[in-house]
């Protein structure tokens, strides 16, 4: 069956084209799914998933990447209000708030970008800042307000990483630029995390999951961006891919 | 393989792409699902299932995944290109979508698997199987009007807007318990040529094909020109298509157990 490639779950996210379209669309970004398929996987996705079905299609995948998105965590799972600005999507928040904690469980390789990385703190119970930018003291991580998506995903900022760690080992060093487009950040660490890569301004921008039976790790950049040309990209990706195919193989003879 | 939760169909529905605004306001490539149709499947008790970016050459492998294939509508019409001609004004297509479509059609009436079309995807399955396609009717100025008013609201486009008469003593007058009935039409594309292989079981008033089967009844293959995913629960004959769709899918499964 070797031409059956790992499944790797991207939970999708819900939206409206545009104004003048009311219907109700799933949609996934490209990049994260060509990014995959050049691992060596194969994504899938369920529309319409919700957390009650969890548990039957987690046993159909070998790992799971959450990816960013244009919306935010609805504030509500970590103990505030969303922002009046916030643009939600309650259908992904149930689904991956159950997802994090199964994959977990069940040691399914999981990784975080971005929204994903939120997503990994808060289901384990921490919470975000809602505008990084706002708090004294801290960066202004959004991405700059340009039409070229090279500039945007361009690196811009420095990122400390854990000495021994596995960021550390992808990057080798303990210092790497990577590129920063956010306006939530994580605030206080979930329980079970470890903070393994922080920003100049002391934000968590890489967490591993302390006691994971697999893969379990979360950024606030965007690997996935170019991530064929960029070292520390590129392996953090494969890191996760021989993951899955760890976990293919030991699901099929399982 | 264990994909299909054996115990569930898993439907593979067939993406489309558009440029969307990203996270950061800018446009860039998505995969997008209408959820009519994959609602209607979650309702119907089926797990619908997408390959993002599937590569053509991974098609095959992957129709093992599933035991049904759905293809919906979409703003873009099919490449003239796959049946011989130019395009003959700017349209929007989707080629991606294209080049998983075509293949998928041949391998699934070619494995048995039930393969269901909607608009583009009654389309897909022509084109698929060597059939052409009216570019625009509009064009055509056909005495029936096909098309969607866009300054509509989203479910007067899908309101019933002309009748179809079913083929008498054929397959769709018998699953749909009558000679016609009225049906929803979003469409600026149509069946020119049937492709050889398929046969037709129902026309509007002006003669075009509005739906059609694969001729051998023991594979379930259909396209249908209207919309029976969209207010299947208020529209009986919509029913009967659908849950037709439903039993061909758990029947795969049955089989693929064994």
């Amino acid at each position: 069956m070797a031409l059956h490639k790992p499944l790797v779950w991207l939970p999708a996210c819900h939206r409206h084209l545009d104004l003048s379209d009311p219907g109700g669309y799933t949609v996934l970004a490209d990049r994260y799914a060509q990014a995959v398929t050049e691992l060596g996987l194969q994504p899938v996705l369920f529309p319409m998933a919700g957390a009650g079905d969890v548990p039957d299609l987690l046993a159909l995948v070998d790992g799971v990447l959450l990816t960013g998105s244009p919306s935010n965590v609805d504030a509500t799972h970590f103990g505030a209000s969303a922002l009046p600005t916030d643009l939600l999507d309650p259908r992904r928040d149930a689904l991956t708030m159950a997802l994090v904690r199964a994959a977990l469980a069940a040691g399914t390789p999981l990784f975080g970008v971005c929204r994903g990385l939120q997503e990994i703190n808060v289901a384990m119970g921490g919470s975000l800042y809602q505008q990084v930018h706002a708090e004294a003291g801290m960066l202004d991580h959004r991405e700059p307000e340009s039409e070229d998506l090279a500039e945007q995903f361009a690196t811009r900022h420095d990122v400390l990483l854990a000495p021994g760690s596995a960021f550390a080992q992808w990057a080798g060093a303990t210092q790497v630029k990577v590129n920063s487009l956010h306006g939530q950040g994580i605030k206080r660490l979930g329980e079970g995390l470890v903070a393994e890569a922080h920003a100049p301004d002391g934000l968590i921008e890489g967490v591993r999951v302390e006691k994971a039976q697999a893969f379990a790790f979360g950024v606030q950049w965007h690997p996935e961006w170019q991530h064929a040309s960029n070292p520390f990209y590129a392996r953090t990706l494969e890191a996760f891919a021989q993951a899955c195919r760890e976990h293919c193989r030991r699901r099929r003879s399982g | 393989m264990t994909l299909p939760a054996d115990r569930v169909p898993c439907v593979w529905v067939v993406a489309s792409h558009r440029e969307l605004g990203n996270e950061h306001g800018q446009p860039q490539q998505y995969t997008v699902m209408d959820e009519v149709g994959t609602r209607t499947l979650v309702n119907l008790g089926l797990q619908p299932v997408c390959f993002p970016r599937v590569p053509p050459g991974r098609v095959a492998p992957t129709l093992d995944l599933v035991d049904g294939v759905l293809m919906g509508g979409s703003a873009t019409n099919v490449h003239p290109r796959h049946f011989g001609e130019e395009p003959q004004a700017a349209g929007l297509f989707d080629e991606a979508r294209d080049a998983v479509s075509l293949p998928l059609v041949r391998l699934a009436i070619e494995r048995g698997v039930p393969l269901i079309g909607f608009c583009r995807g009654s389309h897909e399955i022509n084109v698929a199987l060597g059939g052409s396609l009216h570019q625009s009717l509009q064009a055509l100025g056909t005495p029936v009007t096909h098309w969607e008013d866009p300054q509509e609201p989203l479910e007067q486009q899908y309101a019933e807007r002309h009748a179809v008469a079913c083929v008498p003593g054929g397959e769709l007058e018998r699953m749909s318990g009558c000679p016609g009935f009225p049906v929803s039409s979003l469409h600026s594309q149509g069946v020119k040529r049937l492709a050889a292989g398929l046969v037709a079981e129902a026309h509007a008033e002006d003669g075009l094909v509005e739906a059609f089967r694969w001729h051998d009844a023991r594979q379930f293959a259909w396209g249908f020109q209207f919309h029976p995913e969209w207010g299947h629960q208020q529209h009986p004959r919509y029913a009967k298509i659908m849950g037709s769709f439903v039993e061909a899918c758990w029947a795969r499964l049955g089989q693929r157990l064994g």
